[in-house]
């Protein structure tokens, strides 16, 4: 009996078996996919660290007016576990921070914030992680274009 | 007072003028201490020329000190993100004089790869933000480069090497057996 097949069926009980769907591990490189709403995260983060899993990384994709953030858990395990966490809200609303939960969401959720933006709430020290303390911009929107505001230098590559 | 006569006679300098900076550059050239500090890739490829198989030590340079109060030379091994140019003018700032600095990689000298418009994260080149003395070219540079530029500061601080009679030193003649 697997990790996976354990925990399938509380998830799909708990959070609903249409937010769930099983994945071809060799193709996506994760087994469950599991889209959830944001209320419910902190719950959920609750009940797989109680399963013995770990945060793996935290990204987000940049869908126009909606912000999906992921978020990847892994277990020690044989075969190896991996559960996608999809959450999609509209941009400029702010996620319950994971870090009281899980320290290493800590510096995870910062570059989420650095590059996309996204807020969350109830984070104790959300900065700048990767870009310098001043900048203006999180450069991974998609409607983010550089250019020498943002302290970009220009660079003509042409050759004379 | 250094003992000339130890010296061998085409080592001998024929005036002996600035002969405290002489000693002293022969002496701090061949006991140069970087720093333990590598923000890239190419610090992997530093490690390498500290390790047993390219043995920095042979030089007097392998010893990589953890504090920059107690290194002479920082080498620049990797980019600098606008994020670690502060940190990295702390560091410089924090090392006793005389102090020198190898850009170590395109990154470093230059930027690099991260070279293209209107980027925004990185710094173009450490000579942006410090003096430096020693640009050693290459993405890594082999830890042979580094050796390189390592003798090319030893020589800097010993008139081109004319000096640096550790350098030049060969094993003394053995007299001969009858
Ligand atoms: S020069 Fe090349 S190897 Fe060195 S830090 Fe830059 S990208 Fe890495």
């Amino acid at each position: 009996m697997s990790f996976l097949e354990d925990i399938t069926p509380v998830l799909a009980q708990r959070f609903g078996v249409e937010n769930l769907t099983a994945q071809d591990r060799a193709r996506h490189g994760y087994d469950l996919r599991l889209a959830l709403d944001q209320e419910r995260l902190t719950e959920l983060v609750g009940l797989l660290k109680e399963a013995g899993c770990y945060l793996e990384y935290i990204t987000a994709v940049d869908q126009g007016q909606v912000l999906e953030l992921l978020y990847f858990f892994g277990r020690y395990d044989q075969p190896p576990f991996r559960l996608q966490v999809k959450v999609a809200m509209p941009k400029g609303v702010a996620v319950p921070s994971l870090a009281g939960i899980i320290r290493a969401a800590d510096w995870q959720e910062r570059e989420v914030f650095d590059m996309f933006g996204q807020r969350f709430a109830g984070h104790p020290d959300l900065r700048r992680i990767l870009l310098s303390e001043d900048a203006d911009f999180h450069p991974l929107l998609k409607d983010f274009k550089p250019g020498p505001e943002h302290g970009g230098e220009v660079v003509n590559l042409e050759r004379k | 007072m250094v003992n000339h006569s130890l010296l061998r006679p085409e080592l001998r300098p024929p005036v002996q003028m600035a002969l405290l900076d002489d000693i002293l550059g022969i002496v701090r050239a061949n006991s140069l201490w970087p720093m333990t500090f590598g923000i890239a890739c190419c610090s992997i490829e530093m490690m390498a020329a500290g390790a047993s198989r390219f043995d920095l030590d042979r030089f007097g340079a392998g010893v990589f000190r953890p504090s920059p109060r107690q290194s002479d030379v920082m080498i620049v091994a990797g980019t600098i993100s606008k994020k670690m140019a502060p940190t990295v003018l702390t560091l410089y700032e924090q090392m006793p004089a005389p102090k020198w600095v190898i850009a170590m990689g395109n990154c470093a000298i230059s930027g690099g790869p991260f070279v293209y418009d209107k980027q925004y994260a990185i710094v173009n080149g450490t000579d942006v933000i410090l003096p430096v003395d020693v640009y050693v070219p290459g993405c890594p540079p082999r830890p042979e480069a580094l050796i390189q530029g390592f003798l090319e500061l030893q020589d800097k601080l010993t008139k081109g090497g004319k000096t640096n009679f550790i350098r030049h030193f060969k094993r003394w003649p053995r007299k001969e057996q009858p």
